[in-house]
Parts: structure tokens; sequence; C-alpha cells
């Protein structure tokens, strides 16, 4: 098996609710084209950043993998089994393999219950053990993401918990069945700065413990940088630059790559020249034709505003989709 | 009652804002007392309700508290034992409601689609009716008795707990704690439960607020004699069973139950209203 | 030698809840200096954006302005009365907030916004108005045609440029801005930042309030860090963050990650107090790795460590 999660040419369209009239005067549906052609491959133990901004389709393909959007088109395959053919009792058993963190820590949990039951509640839901096993376990991992003392915390509700204790929590959760595959969706984008390294520490210590594969979702390329070994950037539905972090982020090659390094504000010295870029990302339903970064590129070609530029493996592992590297 | 005094409800009550508070308190004062005299009511009713105790037409005095009526019977034990009456076709109509609006609502907002547009259509329908004229109509058909009228009341508030249930289960659907289960794989039975935990504070006071709009209507129904037969006591029958007698200056025989009838369903609306309060302001913090 | 434009003077702030009182402002004082950049820099509950309505005074209730001065023009802000405040507020005071959907009205065009303010207070005709509105427009890189779009035509980052240009169009001598980027890109931030500029070098004093301490340092001239509902440091951007004095603000700059160094990122342990009830003393001491016994019950006043650098920390206070 080469790798453990394989996705082809996933899409995703979100239909635009017509009016009435438009229905009448049989206008053609409009289609929000969120995810447009993403294929990624993520290895035994490796974690592949998803960087992008709002509107770009990470979070989207994110669902997508773990089952919470159903493709448009395109297939999963996750330890060569295809997920999305799998009857929902076969996903079901899937399940305790791939879980998923979220963004926001408080939504995440349920109000009404105690952190520790939640936590426990994998286990008996997928029968691993009885009730009393299931508290025990919860309690050691509750320990294991540094929420001491684990008897105090597991009785506790998720609004007696603060931010970072309460992500902490929905990490525990996850990690308690032991999956191969996480998707992190921003896990720690509304967590105070000061909190978040320990956070993407505790990520980073159950990576190297469970061999686990991350698929790390989020805007901030900083934190990318932390926790990921590659980063695939994606621009408006699709993938435009993809490589080892510390290459991307140092040699960058797709000008919105570019752009994107050179706006993130920094308290160290600048390595990379800023690139200016004019205007913002279009709307998702109106994709400019040819390659979709066109109307912004300060290198604009004339090529690039008919025909969008295929896939070139630049050196080892680093590729971009841009006429500038296109031998032709 | 020592039970009751017990910290967790006090603490519970004491945490209220006012004026919620007081709305809470003298809403629960007037409703509990009301449910004591159900309860207790052959302790508390001073004579046999339904056979003639003194002369007819008796104002109220020291021992006949609320007078007389026109057979002689003494109102206030009539008022106690009606309450046993307007509180079983209350809380009857109460389960029956809940137990229909309820799980279609949740079914409704969880799955959506054909079985949404159908169910929700239905529901429109019924609640677009004028609820007396409804309630009339189906205890018409189904003839006098308190169940029959619980019965028919019922299905006047089904709509609204459908409504209500089916909203917050739209929202609390989206919330990420409910697509945390799914990723780890509950089921949907589980993810119901979750939900209904999470709405349990809307179901109540949509609880208090239609009960007090229920004893109204019972009151209605049974002032046209389309629940329980005379001479069995019940406050729209005893308030009916008064009415000829008014205009002869007997007032206490309508008066009273209909005192009673509006005491009761304020102290459920205050109670619903101190409810609302109180969980808009938890739910804003 | 700049005259202070704005003084704040020992405000406190505080929202009486059902659950206790919090402490959300306690005693901060602070100045700005014309035409300079001051950045606020806080996480959450840090008292930043409180402390930007106080000087707006729009605190929403239950809070409420308990003590302090707010210095501005030679008049008490906290002693004005609403109508006198009126007349600062947007013309010599203006405002930019997080979300500027709903600091535009969607029934009305974009010029229309822009005209009326002008209109308002300069008392210029209607035409005299448009006109003004599409040379700000411009200023802030939109095409004049947008004149007559809705908010919600507009992106989200043109949408937070018309702000700023209502903001700036009675030229104010001072521009708060508070998370102006947060729901934005960081290629349009950028561009924002670099407008907020241009309006700095006109002659504006620019006040940005932010959790994002890379944000705040760019491109300011002085940093204040607030922590619970204090000041602990302010003084050059600079200096702060290449030397930190205190142990907050250093935990703080640790804990930022940088794209171009390899740098070790370190959180700070625990995590922020509740101001109903903050710790005795020093409010960061429960998780001061050099608290001394006097951080635990005395609290530290704020002293002059070198020229323009002030420490409110006993590591620096001479006892």
């Amino acid at each position: 098996m080469k790798a453990l999660v394989i996705a082809k040419g996933l899409k995703k369209y979100f239909p635009v609710r017509r009016t009435i009239t438009e229905i009448m005067l049989m206008k053609s549906r409009l289609y929000v084209r969120a995810v447009d052609g993403v294929s990624l491959e993520i290895g035994f133990g490796e974690t592949l950043a998803l960087v992008g901004e709002s509107g770009s389709g990470k979070t989207t393909t994110g669902r997508m993998i773990i089952g919470l959007e159903k493709p448009t088109e395109g297939s999963i395959l996750f330890e060569g089994i295809e997920l999305t053919k799998l009857s929902k009792s076969a996903l079901k058993r899937i399940r305790p393999r791939m879980q998923m963190i979220f963004q926001d820590p408080y939504a995440s949990l349920d109000p009404r219950v105690k952190v520790g039951d939640q936590v426990a509640q994998p286990l008996i839901i997928h029968g691993l053990c009885d009730a009393d096993e299931a508290r025990e376990k919860a309690l050691e991992i509750l320990e294991r993401v540094g929420l001491t003392p684990p008897s105090e915390i597991y009785e506790r509700y998720p609004h007696q918990l603060s931010g970072g204790q309460r992500q902490r929590v929905v990490i525990a959760r996850a990690m308690i069945m032991r999956p191969k595959f996480v998707v992190a969706d921003e896990p720690v984008s509304m967590i105070d700065v000061s909190l978040r390294a320990s956070i993407l520490e505790l990520l980073k210590e159950f990576k190297r413990e469970y061999s686990l594969s991350m698929l790390f979702i989020t805007h901030d390329l900083a934190v990318a940088k932390l926790v990921a070994d590659r980063v695939a950037v994606m621009y408006l539905g699709k993938i435009v630059e993809e490589g080892v972090v510390e290459e991307v982020i140092y040699s960058p090659l797709h000008p919105y790559t570019k752009a994107l390094i050179s706006s993130v504000p920094t308290i160290g010295s600048r390595v990379l020249e800023k690139l200016k870029v004019t205007g913002e990302i279009p709307n998702p339903i109106n994709i400019p034709p040819g390659c979709r970064f066109h109307t912004r590129c300060p290198f604009v070609m004339d090529k690039c505003k008919r025909l969008e530029a295929p896939w070139m493996d630049i050196s080892k592992g680093h590729g971009v989709s841009c006429w500038l590297y296109s031998i032709k | 009652m020592a039970l009751f005094l017990s910290t967790p409800i006090l603490g519970f009550i004491r945490s209220f804002p006012q004026p919620a508070k007081s709305m809470l308190i003298l809403g629960l004062a007037i409703v509990l007392s009301t449910m004591s005299m159900a309860i207790l009511a052959p302790y508390v009713a001073p004579y046999d309700p339904t056979s003639r105790v003194y002369i007819e037409f008796q104002p109220p005095t020291w021992s006949y508290l609320m007078g007389t009526n026109h057979v002689g019977m003494d109102v206030f034990s009539r008022i106690v034992w009606g309450s046993r009456v307007v509180l079983f076709v209350v809380a009857a109509s109460a389960a029956i409601s809940m137990a229909f609006g309820v799980p279609l609502g949740l079914i409704s907002g969880y799955y959506g689609g054909l079985v949404d547009r159908v169910l929700s259509i239905i529901m429109d329908s019924i609640y677009a009716f004028p609820s007396l004229i409804l309630a009339i109509a189906v205890a018409a058909v189904l003839g006098p008795s308190p169940l029959n009228a619980a019965i028919s009341i019922a299905i006047v508030y089904v709509p609204t707990y459908y409504r209500m249930v089916r909203g917050e289960t739209l929202k609390v659907k989206q919330m990420p704690f409910i697509e945390a289960l799914i990723v780890l794989g509950c089921s949907d039975a589980t993810v119901f439960k979750s939900i209904l935990r999470n709405i349990t504070q809307t179901i109540l006071v949509v609880f208090s607020l239609s009960v007090a709009d229920a004893i109204l209507t019972e009151a209605a129904l049974s002032f046209l004699g389309l629940s329980v037969t005379w001479p069995t006591p019940d406050w729209g029958l005893d308030l009916r069973s008064g009415q000829p007698h008014l205009l002869n200056g007997y007032w206490w025989i309508s008066m009273c139950p209909g005192l009673m009838i509006i005491a009761l369903s304020l102290g459920f609306a205050l109670i619903g209203e101190a409810l609302s309060d109180y969980f808009s302001i938890t739910t804003k913090v | 030698m700049s005259d202070a434009l704005l003084e704040v003077i020992n405000l406190k702030v505080y929202f009486y809840t059902l659950s206790g009182v919090v402490r959300a402002v306690d005693n901060v004082s602070l100045n700005v200096l014309t035409g300079e950049w001051i950045s606020i820099v806080g996480e959450s509950g840090s008292g930043k954006s409180t402390l930007a309505y106080a000087i707006a005074k729009i605190v929403p209730p239950p809070g409420r302005i308990v003590e302090g001065k707010v210095k501005f023009m030679n008049k008490d802000l906290v002693e004005l009365s609403e109508e006198a405040l009126r007349s600062i507020r947007g013309r010599h005071i203006g405002f930019v907030f997080q979300d500027p959907l709903t600091s535009l009205d969607p029934l009305r065009t974009v010029g229309d916004q822009l005209a009326e303010v002008i209109q308002v207070h300069l008392g210029v005709s209607k035409d005299e108005a448009l006109r003004e509105a599409g040379e700000l427009l411009e200023l802030v890189n939109i095409p004049r045609d947008r004149l007559n779009y809705y908010p919600h035509q507009l992106s989200g980052g043109q949408r937070q440029r018309v702000v700023i240009a209502i903001s700036i169009a009675l030229r104010p001598e001072l521009l708060i801005a508070d998370e102006p980027t947060t729901a934005l890109d960081v290629i349009v931030q950028d561009q924002i930042m670099d407008l907020l500029k241009e309006v700095q070098k006109k002659g504006a004093s620019i006040m940005l309030i932010t959790h994002d301490v890379a944000l705040a340092a760019e491109r300011a001239d002085r940093i204040a860090v607030m922590y619970a509902g204090e000041i602990v440091e302010y003084g050059s951007a600079r200096s702060i963050i290449n030397a930190p004095l205190h142990p907050y603000t250093a935990g703080l700059v640790d804990s930022v990650p940088d794209l171009w160094s390899t740098k070790i990122v370190k959180s700070i342990p625990g995590f922020p107090p509740d101001l109903r009830n903050p710790p005795l003393g020093c409010r960061f001491h429960p998780r001061c790795k050099q608290a001394l016994s006097i951080c635990t019950n005395e609290s530290p006043s704020m002293t002059a460590v070198e020229h323009n650098r002030c420490v409110a920390c006993w590591l620096y206070l001479k006892r």
C-alpha cells in the first residue's frame, strides 16, 4: 500500500438556489465550485498542511475526506478502501481509525454532558470496552493531554473550562481510539496566541507516538510550518503548489504562494521581498477562465487567461501549476 | 415540603434575576397550590361537591367560602374537586401533544427532505386553524368526556411543539458537536438524544406557555359541555351553570370558577415567561 | 516633541453581570501622540476592545466607565454630554470595527453613506459631497464607479476599505481600528495595513487594536501590551519586540511562530484569569516563572524604565 489517504479529482459543487423568475426564464443553474479537482496523498505518519484563505475550499476538502460532505465527483482511498462507495455501517466500522478535530473548541463539545463522559463516549459507541474501562481510559488520556487532575476535569462541563482546555478535551476525544488518521480543521485559530504552541506540541507528540497521519487545515502559514511535513497551497478550489514545507516557504514557485508568504506579518526580519498583488479572491460562482489566479497575477501572460496550466514537478516532490514553469 | 426546599431547587430559583424571579415564585405558588388542592381534594373540600348541602344561592360566608350554587352545592368544594378535572385534562393533553410533536419535530428537522415537507404542510394546516374551533370540532365528533377533551386539545397543540422542536433541531444540527458525534460514528439515536438534551429548555418554555393556553381551551370546551357532564365539578362547566343567574345578582357561581381559570392560566404563563427570560439570559452569556 | 493627542488617565471600566463584577479595564493609563501609530496588543480577556469602546464611549451595558479620564483636545470625553461627543466622533476621532458588514447600512449605496457623513459635518451640497466621496474611494483604491454599489455587492476587503474611507472622510486626528482585518485574508490584510499607513502619513494618529503580535509590531511606532485588564508594558515597537521586559510580553513574543526563523515557540503555561476574581497583586503572577513573593500580594505600578519605555513589574521597580 502506497499512501494511507489518496484523494483523486475531488470536486464539490454547491448549487445556488434560483429564484422563481430564474427558473421560469430557464436560466442555467449556477454552482459554487468550492472544490474543483483536488488530488492529494498523505503517507503513513505524515502531516500534510492544506493552506489557503477562506473561500479556497480547504475546509470543504477536509470535510469530504472525513465523510461529512459527499463529493460531487472524485474518489477517496483510505487504507485502500474506497470511502465514497461505503455503506453507512461499513463507514461506521472505519470511524475509529479516522477522526476529526474541529476549529471551535466550545461548539465541538456537547454543553450538556460532562467533559469526561464525552471523551469516553467513542469507546462505548464502538463497543470497544465497557463503561468502567472506558472511564479508566478517559482518565488516562485526560492526564496525557495535560488536563490534571483528570478525575476533577472529568466531572466538569465545557463551560467550566477555558478555550485551551476545551480544545485539549476535543483532542483527547479524537485520540482515545488511537486513530491512524486525523483531519484537523484550524485547530488553534480560535485559541489565544500564547497557548497555541502547547496545543501544537501536543499534536506533534501524538503524531510521534501513534504514527499518526494528519491533514492539517489552516490559513496560517507559520502554524503550518510548525506542524507539517508537506504543504499544499489552495486557491479557489484547486491546489496551486505543493511540496516539502521548508521548500515551499523559502523557495515558493507560484505567484499566489509568493504573495501569501510575503503578506504574512512578521516580527523578525523579512527574507522574501514583498510581492504586491491586487484585487481579491473572485466569487467561487464566477471562477475566471484559464488560470484562476490570472485576474490578480502580476506576471499574467496571454496564455494564462485562456488555459489552465498543467501540474509540473519542479524538484523532488515540489510541484506547481503555473505557466511560468511549463516548458511549452 | 422540606425536600422541596432543599438547596438545588432553591438555589436555582435564587439565581433568577428580577423581575423573572418574582414571576417564577408567583407562578409556582399558584400552580403548586392548585395542584395540592387537587391532590388533597378529599381533605380540603369541606363538603361533597355533587350533592345539595345547603340552600340555593347562598352568598359567600365563612362556612360556605364561595357560597352555594343554584342547586345548593358548595361552590368552593366544587372548585377544589374541579381542579382535578382541569389538571387531568391539561396534563393528558400536554403529554399526548409532546409524544407526537417532539419526535416528529426532531425527525423533520434532522432528516429534512420529503418527510419534512409533508409533515410541515400538515402541521401548518392544523396550526392555521383557529385553535378553539378545531378543539370544539374534534371534541364534538368524539363525544363529551374528559379524555376526548384532552385528545382534542392535544391535537391543537401538536403543531406548536413540532415547530419549536423542528426549529431548534435545525439550529443545533449545524453545531460542530453534532458533527463531531457523526464523525465519531454515533448512531442516529445517540445524535437525537444529544439534540434533545440541548433543547429541553425550549421544550420547557413551550410547555408552560401552551399549558397556560390549554387551560383556557379546556374551560371553553367544558363550558360548551364537551368535557365532563353535570353534576361532575369542573370550572368551565360551573361557569356555564352560573351564567343564567348573573343578572339576578348571583355573581359568585360564575365568578369564582372564572377567576380560578384565569389564575391557573396566569400561573403557568408566569412560569413560562420567567423561564423564557432566564434561558435567554443564560444563552446570551 | 509632539504633544499627547489623547490621554487616558486611570481608566476603569467594569461590567456588572449576574455572576459578578468583571473588571475589564482596571486602571489603564496611556497616551497617543500626534501622528504616531500605537498598537494595543492583547489576547482574549485583556480588555483591549473594551478600552477602545470606552474611548468612543460606546461601552455596552452592563458595562460602565467607573473612574478615570479620557483627555482629547483639551476635553474630558468621559464627562462630555452625548451631544458634545457627537461632534467629536467622526470629525476628530474615526472608528473602524471588526465587521464591515454591520458597520455599513445594507440598504443604502456606498456613495450615499460616504456623502452623508461629509454633508452632515461639513454642510456642503449633496453634489459636492458625492464628488468628495468619489475622491475618497480612489484614496482607498476602490474604483469611483462603485459609488453606486450596495455594501453586499462589494467584497469583504472593499467593504472594510469603505468603512475606512468613511472614518477618514472628515480628516480626524485619531483613527481607532479594533481588529479591522481579522475577518479578511492575509493578502487583503496587508493591503489594508498599507492603507492605514498612508492615512498616518497624512498626519493622523492610528490606534490599532489587535491580538496579532506581528501585525501590531510591523508598522507601529509604539506598542502597549495588555493583560487581564491592565497595561503591563509599553514603549517603542522595536524595543518591545526585540527586548521585552515584562515576563508576559516575553512569553507572548516567544509564542508567536515566525515564518522566517527556526525559533522554537513556547506557550505560556496556565490560562488567563477570571476577571471577576483576578489574582491578588500582579495579575500575571500565577503564570510567571520569575514571580517574587511581593508579586503575590501587591500590584506593581507602571514606571518608566528608560526613555520611552514603561513597565508594570516588580522585577524593575525599586523597592
